[in-house]
This record gives structure tokens, C-alpha cells and sequence, in this order.
């Protein structure tokens, strides 16, 4: 008798607490949008941005194209936020992930310029709280960083720990500071190979290069970014800091593998992290930077084509430059600029030279999307 | 409730050949059915001890079957009702069956599991599915879940039969996008037997 009311009281305790509300999400401001239905080819474009989000079941996107013979183009279609049914606006702020990294590596360019950093300057000596726990620390330079080619160990990409810890407690991770994911992620490890030898994808190398510019110039990220960058290009909703922002497009991945779609813009805000990709932007903000870079207002030539070149590494090949990387097409010619993946988000922002011609294009899902049709859309007949 | 009930059903589903098994051909524990409670911690992790992180608590209850009951050793097959809530991440409640082996060193014990079960998951994120128009619809905030499970434990058994112990065990939740999403939990509990 005494089992059947325990097990009984353990049944209704196990119910009640089943029925525990899900995560309330705020609804997002309604914002103004900017409208590009005069455009000439508005209906073309905006029947490509249509049939991308359909085909690739994606939740909500903002396609921005520039070609040399027109002017600038946006759309938008789906959703910013499923659970209110918000659409999605040209002026809409996206998490950009990894495109972070171009505005870092621009940022520690724009230094190199001022004197202030040498591309040959050794980690251990811009900061040398790592010595001793980074190995060859005296022989990782700022352009191994910057190039991915100092072989440290990324925790981002190649640690399942580092990866469940953070599913395990997305709070958590997004209250670490940079400090505390050296400390207990990359300290110590050892390196994949000898710097230089090498490419290798690292976040790491950019969360080091955030806090080189931090205590370079004695500021913040955030402050830094506003005041060379931000700023001057007169951007108005990039920003890299951690702050509460509902305007935000929400992320959603298919987590389950259930065919639904999973809110995960906690683990987005965990994982975008600072300096290697915390930066949310818009579309446009995205392009006015892309054009300012590649149209020699922010760096001089020379920098540019230095952030350009690939790192020469002795063993395989790169096609990363310094915070650059390349989109091969054999229609566009080769692509420069950076792409931006999370696991509810993905952001792409590609120069072609050849054309004339960028692309930015957002989304709020993370599991990858076809994006074949731009070389349709961008090549000049 | 529906899919409550659905899930208590599956895991009855899985679960019944093998208490059919125990009818059989095992044979009873003298003293009846132990009546087993434990309350554990769990994480989202891989195995490991030296990186163990703070997630939900939990609590298990549930009883044992004996296919081999000997003095020095035992195969049993436990079937357990459990429920665990991981703070803003997700909560569990699960039924599942697995089989054991235990071999006594006195009155200390050591012994080993493998089973699975069903999990009604409910993540605290929401999910949404795209209806026939393209448009997308909030889906059910509950999921069933195969929850495959290894364990290792010791304890200790005292002379009426009752024992206490700790439990190490090794969860996951399929299907996940990564084919299996790793819990860990670590079990305090204690057997008790009630029908003498």
C-alpha cells in the first residue's frame, strides 16, 4: 500500500513539473524598413530572395546586391521571429558571426598603419599574461593570427566539451569573459604544428587579436570598433558587445533533427562571442563597410592587398589573407570577404573585383543553405 | 497528456518482453520486489568526471527483477520512472529498463548496467513546424526520445537486505542532429525492501 501512494505521489510530481512553461521570447520594436521596390530589377531579385528562403526552408533572410552598371539593391522575406510572426525587414540586425573577424583584422590594420602594432610582433610580447601557457608564444606573430597559422588550438570548432558545456548551460558560456575561455580551453594545449606551417582555422587566434587591440588602445572592443570603424562609415547598428537587443533576428537550427525548428538564440548569444563573432549588423551596414574596405577608405592599398594575399604556408594551402577570405567562382572570378556561421545563423558578405559586384546575405538558420543562384544574379552580361 | 501517455506506453512497449522474460524464468528475490530511489545530478556532457558541469537534478524510482539470484551475484534486469529538470535548458521524464550484473564482495557491492527507455523531452526553447502555406506554426513543447543508458555503481547491502549506493550513468537523447545528445548523472540511492 505504502508503494502504490509512493509511486502514485512520484506520477503527479512527475506531471505538474512536465507542464512547466516554455521561454517566454520578447517580441521585437516594430522598425522602420527601407524600400528598394523602384529598383529596375526589384521583382527579379526579390523572386530570387523568395525562392532562396523556400528552397532552403529557411525561416527569414536579407539579400543585399550591388552590380557595377546599377544601384544598390535589398530584399527581405520570411520571418525575424517565428514566434511572433515578425517579417523580416531590409533594416533587420542578423547575428554575422566569423564576419567579425574582418572588422578585427581591419581594426589591428588600421593600428599597424598608426605605428602602433608590427604584423611581426610576437604574441608574447602584446600580451604576455600567455607566456608559458600558449606554447611557442615568441614565435606566433600577429600575422599568424591573423592568417590562422599559429596552430592554436580552437575550442569553438574541435572541443566537444567546450561544445556541450555550452548546450549544457548557454548562460553560463555567455557570462565567461575571453580570459576565462583561455584559461580554461586553450592554456595548455599544445599547438597543431609549428607556427607558420600551417593553415588552420582558429577562433582563437581572434579572441587573442581582440584583447591585443583592447590593450593597445586601452578600450574596449566596442569602443575601438565605434570610433574607427562605426563611426566614420557612419554605421548604426554593428555592434560586437553583448547587449540585449530584440531587434534581432532570432536563430533557429533543426537541433533534433525533427524537420522543426528550434529557437537556439541562446546558444547564438553563448557562442557569437566577442572579437571572433560576436558582431551583429545589418545588411546595409554590412556593405557600407564592405565598400569603404575594398574601396581603400579604410586601410590604405597597400594594406588592402596585404589583407588580401593568403599567408604563404609551407605546408598545403590557404586562400584566407589577414581576416580576408576568398569565394572561388569560376563565373565571378575569385570573391573576397568573410562568411559568418552559427548554429542558428549564417551570414555572407563576398567582393568580386572582377564584376564590380557584392553580395550580403543573411539568415536566421543555421544549418546551411544553397547559394547557387548569386552567381546568376551577380554576373555581368 | 496525450503524448504522456504515449511515452508511458512506448517505454511499457519496450520494457515488456523483458518482464515477461523475468515471469518466466528468473527467479523472485525471497523478500519480493525492492522498491529503489535515487536522486541524481545531471549534465549535458560527455563522460567524464574531471569536467563535470552543474545541470539539472533528478529523481529515479524504481524496482528490480531477478533473472539470477545468488548470494555472491546477481542479473537483474531494473525498470525505473524517473523525471529530471535542467534549468532553463529542458526538463525529462522518463521510463526505462535496463539489465544488470552485480557481484557482492560481502556486503560491498559493484555492478554494471545497459538498458533504454522513453523520454518525454520538453527543451525550453520552442520549436516551430512550417505548415502547407510556407508560413510556420508553434510545435508541441513536448518530445519522445529514445534514451539508451550505461551505468556503473557500488554500494552496499546490509544485513536486512536494504542497501545504499551511488550510480554513475551515461544517457543520450536520439534522435539529436549529432544522431545522440550525451547526459551524464550521478545517482544517490537506496533499495529498500518492503514485503518481507
Amino acid at each position: 500500500m505504502k508503494t502504490t501512494y509512493f509511486w502514485t505521489a512520484m506520477a503527479a510530481v512527475c506531471i505538474s513539473l512536465s507542464a512547466c512553461e516554455q521561454d517566454l521570447i520578447p517580441q521585437p520594436n516594430l522598425t522602420p524598413t527601407d524600400t528598394y521596390t523602384n529598383h529596375p530589377n526589384h521583382v527579379r531579385y526579390q523572386q530570387y530572395l523568395d525562392d532562396y528562403v523556400q528552397f532552403n526552408r529557411l525561416p527569414g533572410a536579407v539579400l543585399l546586391l550591388k552590380k557595377s552598371n546599377e544601384s544598390v539593391w535589398a530584399g527581405a522575406a520570411g520571418f525575424s521571429n517565428l514566434e511572433h510572426q515578425t517579417p523580416v525587414k531590409t533594416t533587420t540586425p542578423f547575428r554575422a558571426g566569423s564576419i567579425s573577424k574582418t572588422f578585427v583584422a581591419t581594426l589591428i590594420m588600421l593600428l599597424k598603419e598608426q605605428g602602433k602594432l608590427g604584423l611581426d610582433d610576437k604574441l608574447v610580447d602584446l600580451l604576455p599574461k600567455v607566456k608559458g601557457k600558449i606554447p611557442q608564444s615568441d614565435q606566433i606573430s600577429l600575422r599568424h593570427l591573423l592568417s590562422h597559422t599559429s596552430g592554436i588550438f580552437d575550442p569553438v570548432n574541435e572541443d566537444t566539451y567546450y561544445q556541450l558545456n555550452m548546450v549544457n548551460n548557454p548562460a553560463q558560456r555567455a557570462s565567461m569573459s575571453a580570459d576565462d575561455i583561455l584559461q580554461r580551453y586553450v592554456y595548455g594545449r599544445a599547438l597543431a604544428f609549428n607556427p607558420g606551417e600551417r593553415y588552420s582555422y582558429s577562433n582563437t587566434n581572434y579572441l587573442l587579436l581582440g584583447q591585443i587591440i583592447e590593450k593597445t588602445e586601452g578600450k574596449t572592443l566596442q569602443t575601438v570598433l565605434d570610433e574607427r570603424i562605426n563611426q566614420p562609415l557612419g554605421l548604426k547598428s554593428t555592434y560586437i558587445d553583448k547587449r540585449v537587443d530584440n531587434n534581432v533576428a532570432r536563430g533557429y537550427a533543426d537541433f533534433y533533427a525533427n524537420n522543426q525548428l528550434m529557437d537556439v538564440t541562446a546558444l547564438d548569444r553563448a557562442d557569437g562571442d566577442g572579437a571572433y563573432g560576436g558582431l551583429v549588423s545589418t545588411a546595409t551596414d554590412l556593405f557600407r563597410f564592405s565598400e569603404a574596405l575594398f574601396g581603400g577608405k579604410l586601410v590604405s592599398a597597400a594594406t588592402l592587398k596585404e589583407m588580401m594575399t593568403p599567408f604563404p604556408v609551407r605546408q598545403g594551402e590557404s586562400i584566407y589573407g589577414l581576416g580576408i577570405d576568398q569565394w572561388p567562382s569560376t563565373v565571378l572570378g575569385t570573391g573576397y570577404g568573410h562568411n559568418g556561421s552559427l548554429i542558428g545563423a549564417e551570414a555572407n558578405v563576398f567582393y568580386f573585383p572582377d564584376q564590380q559586384a557584392t553580395f550580403v546575405i543573411l539568415t536566421n538558420y543555421g544549418s546551411g543553405s544553397r547559394k547557387d543562384f548569386l552567381e546568376e544574379v551577380l554576373v555581368n552580361r | 497528456m496525450k503524448l504522456l501517455f504515449k511515452c508511458v506506453l512506448l517505454a511499457g512497449c519496450l520494457s515488456t518482453p523483458l518482464v515477461r522474460a523475468q515471469d518466466l524464468h528468473p527467479r523472485h528475490n525471497r523478500s519480493g520486489l525492492p522498491l529503489t530511489v535515487t536522486v541524481f545530478s545531471e549534465s549535458i556532457s560527455l563522460p567524464t568526471i574531471s569536467k563535470m558541469q552543474k545541470g539539472g537534478v533528478g529523481i529515479k524510482i524504481g524496482t528490480e527483477l531477478y533473472y539470477r539470484n545468488r548470494p555472491g551475484s546477481q542479473v537483474f534486469q531494473a525498470v525505473s520512472l524517473g523525471y529530471y529538470h535542467h534549468p532553463r535548458v529542458q526538463n525529462g521524464l522518463f521510463l526505462n529498463s535496463e539489465l544488470g550484473y552485480r557481484k557482492y564482495f560481502g556486503g560491498l557491492y559493484a555492478d554494471a548496467t545497459i538498458g533504454g527507455g522513453a523520454m518525454l523531452l520538453q527543451p525550453m526553447a520552442p520549436s516551430y513546424v512550417r505548415n502547407e502555406t510556407g508560413g510556420y506554426q508553434k510545435a508541441s513543447s513536448h518530445q519522445i526520445k529514445f534514451m539508451p543508458s550505461l551505468g556503473l555503481g557500488a554500494g552496499y547491502r546490509f544485513r536486512n537486505n536494504t542497501a545504499i549506493f551511488t550510480h554513475y550513468e551515461v544517457f543520450g537523447e536520439m534522435p539529436f542532429s549529432y544522431a545522440v545528445l550525451p547526459h551524464q548523472a550521478l545517482h544517490l540511492g537506496a533499495r529498500l525492501n518492503f514485503n518481507k
